[in-house]
């Protein structure tokens, strides 16, 4: 896999995609917010969705994720109809995502935020919280020393007994990250991660998605940020009214009249 | 003297099964809980009704058996715990926040509502009465003797609650259990299923309410209506408050403080001529704890005893031990990442 995230022409002939939306539509009362939208994201790539505000980029991120149900039309992941999944069902088969502003559990400190993900859902049940506490026990000397290595990749090892809620804002967004990359996903969901973000931080957030894709996990990208975008996604998603209209690399989109009419306009990106 | 202490005693050990229920519900996973008392109610009558046996006409209540004491408290729990089930699986899959507490709020009134005006339940206004004094036969104790040994009873008994509720804490589970209170959505994303978990948080704080609420009546001998009104959530809420949400051992020191300020509170000051000519020294009770729960919520928000911080290592981070928890006072963004390494 290149480091850019392009996927090689051959294994995207082949390889079955990892996400395929088909028409899914949302309504809030009398507002389409998604409109009999198709997307198609393949394995292993960075997939870019951009649009002007309101197109139905976070409904749509919300949909596939499982916090906002679909009215109509069908999404696929690995091959599995996911629709009528539960959220954390969806999370607990390999897809994760991140939120507009970083959600950190700002009471527990940086450490047990990537402790909790890297925990194994199975030692929170109630009964093996009693009876097989040994094996928890075990379990959890494991999940602390992925943890502790997560944060040092991070940078964020020497905050690891702080609070979250006391992490700068830039900090939080990097626990997130490093709690999504500790759970081994299989599609990652990011949702305007550059949002607030300063330059130096935002290299970073890059370097990231660039190092998660490199780990053969794939992202889709809600994104503002078009030169952020363009070093990540081989390809890019184009919505506008709760469809998308348009779909190639971002040099294409730079070309096209209708990305450019409705979201691009004259100005150089 | 000594009576008086180990009364005090008594009923203070007691209230503490009500506040770490309340601490799990509310400090653990987020739920301010304001139908904690109801808990407290029914873990009483059933006890009540369990040990007291039958009615003797013209009152009236259901059961009326004289089953051991102990039989009588884990009937109490399973009800208590059948009742917070049945309550949780209705409110807390869809209610957070503010609603969930008027939630919690209107199940109290109509447990209560039932509870005083249903007869044949538990007696209306005469409640149950006749409880015998627990294990009051297999012991040949002066009074003094037994409230003693009833006192370690009830320690015993606490102890055992601690211990299964540190463990839970320490557990994987409390983790999740405190991050799905911080932010569920997130918690979802990382597949907790948020309303199970509050689910178990609730069912476990309402069986040991009523747990509390069994030895309760056993201290009392009879249990009413008029034994539960708003100012017992009231003093539970201030409790938690008080010793520290969310930290087993601060709920403890919180429900001593505020028995303390209650109990104690008008020993010192004068007579307070109502106008009728009653005494009503007992409003300077709710003062004094009410003034209490102010100055903490002014200058120890996060409560005598914070929640507990699980510390990674013994370099750490250097933190004081008093720093304020952020959720009550989120520090100044100060982006200090140009100087940590790239990951």
């Amino acid at each position: 896999m290149s480091s850019n995230g392009a996927v090689p022409a051959d294994s995207r002939a082949t390889a079955p995609p990892i996400l395929e939306v088909q028409a899914v539509s949302k309504s809030f009362g009398g507002l389409k917010a998604v409109s009999d939208c198709s997307l198609v994201v393949e394995a292993g790539s960075v997939t870019g969705l951009i649009g002007p505000n309101g197109a139905g980029k976070s409904t749509l991120l919300g949909m596939i994720s499982g916090f906002v149900p679909t009215d109509a039309g069908k999404i696929r992941f690995r091959g599995e109809e996911i629709q009528n999944l539960s959220a954390h069902r969806r999370s607990r088969i390999g897809l994760v995502r991140s939120f507009q502003a970083a959600r950190v559990w700002a009471g527990l400190t940086a450490l047990e935020n990537v402790l909790v993900a890297t925990t194994p859902i199975a030692d929170e049940s109630f009964v093996r919280t009693f009876m097989a506490w040994r094996n928890i026990r075990g379990g959890q000397n494991a999940a602390r020393a992925r943890a502790r290595e997560v944060l040092g990749e991070f940078g964020l090892d020497h905050m690891r007994n702080e609070l979250a809620g006391t992490l700068s804002g830039g900090q939080k967004r990097l626990l997130e990250f490093a709690r999504i990359a500790s759970t081994e996903p299989k599609l990652v969901l990011l949702d305007e991660p550059q949002a607030g973000v300063n330059p130096v931080l935002g290299d970073r957030m890059a370097d990231a998605v660039e190092n998660m894709n490199s780990r053969g996990i794939t992202v889709l990208i809600v994104e503002h940020n078009l030169p952020f975008v363009e070093r990540l996604c081989a390809r890019v998603n184009v919505m506008q009214l709760g469809t998308t209209i348009a779909t190639g690399t971002m040099a294409e989109m730079r070309e096209h009249p209708e990305v450019i009419d409705a979201y691009l306009g004259d100005v150089d990106v | 003297m000594t009576q008086y202490v180990t009364s005090f005693l008594e009923v203070g050990v007691v209230f503490m099964f009500f506040t770490i229920g309340l601490n799990i519900r509310w400090g653990w996973a987020g739920d301010l809980d304001l139908s904690v008392f109801s808990y407290v109610a029914v873990g009483a009558y059933i006890t009540a009704v369990f040990t007291a046996g039958r009615a003797v006409p013209p009152d009236e209540w259901i059961i009326g058996v004289r089953w051991p004491f102990l039989v009588a408290l884990l009937a109490a729990m399973i009800v208590g715990a059948v009742l917070s089930l049945l309550f949780g699986m209705l409110a807390l899959r869809r209610l957070r926040g503010d609603y969930f507490a008027i939630g919690s709020l209107c199940f109290t009134l109509i447990v209560y509502a039932v509870i005083s005006q249903v007869l044949p339940l538990f007696d209306s206004f005469q409640g149950v009465t006749g409880v015998p004094q627990p294990f009051e036969g297999a012991l040949k104790l002066s009074q003094n003797g037994y409230d003693i040994f009833y006192l370690v009873f009830s320690i015993a008994i606490l102890a055992v609650v601690y211990v299964f509720t540190q463990h839970i804490y320490r557990s994987p589970f409390g983790r999740s259990l405190r991050a799905i209170r911080d932010d569920p959505d997130a918690a979802t994303a990382f597949g907790r299923n948020v309303y199970v978990s509050k689910l178990k948080a609730y069912v476990i704080g309402g069986m040991l309410a009523s747990l509390g609420g069994g030895l309760y009546v056993g201290i009392l001998g009879t249990w009413n209506p008029f034994a539960w009104s708003s100012s017992e959530t009231f003093l539970l809420l201030c409790a938690v408050l008080i010793g520290g949400i969310a930290n087993t051992k601060g709920v403890l020191l919180g429900t001593f403080i505020v028995m303390v300020a209650l109990t104690e509170a008008t020993r010192y000051i004068p007579a307070l001529p109502g106008p009728n000519g009653q005494d009503d020294s007992e409003a300077i009770q709710y003062i004094v704890v009410a003034l209490l729960i102010m100055a903490v919520l002014r200058w120890r928000p996060q409560g005598i005893l914070p929640e507990k911080r699980d510390r990674d290592g013994v370099a750490g981070s250097g933190i004081p031990r008093w720093r304020p928890q952020v959720l009550l006072a989120e520090r100044r963004d100060h982006d200090s990442l140009a100087e940590s390494p790239k990951p």
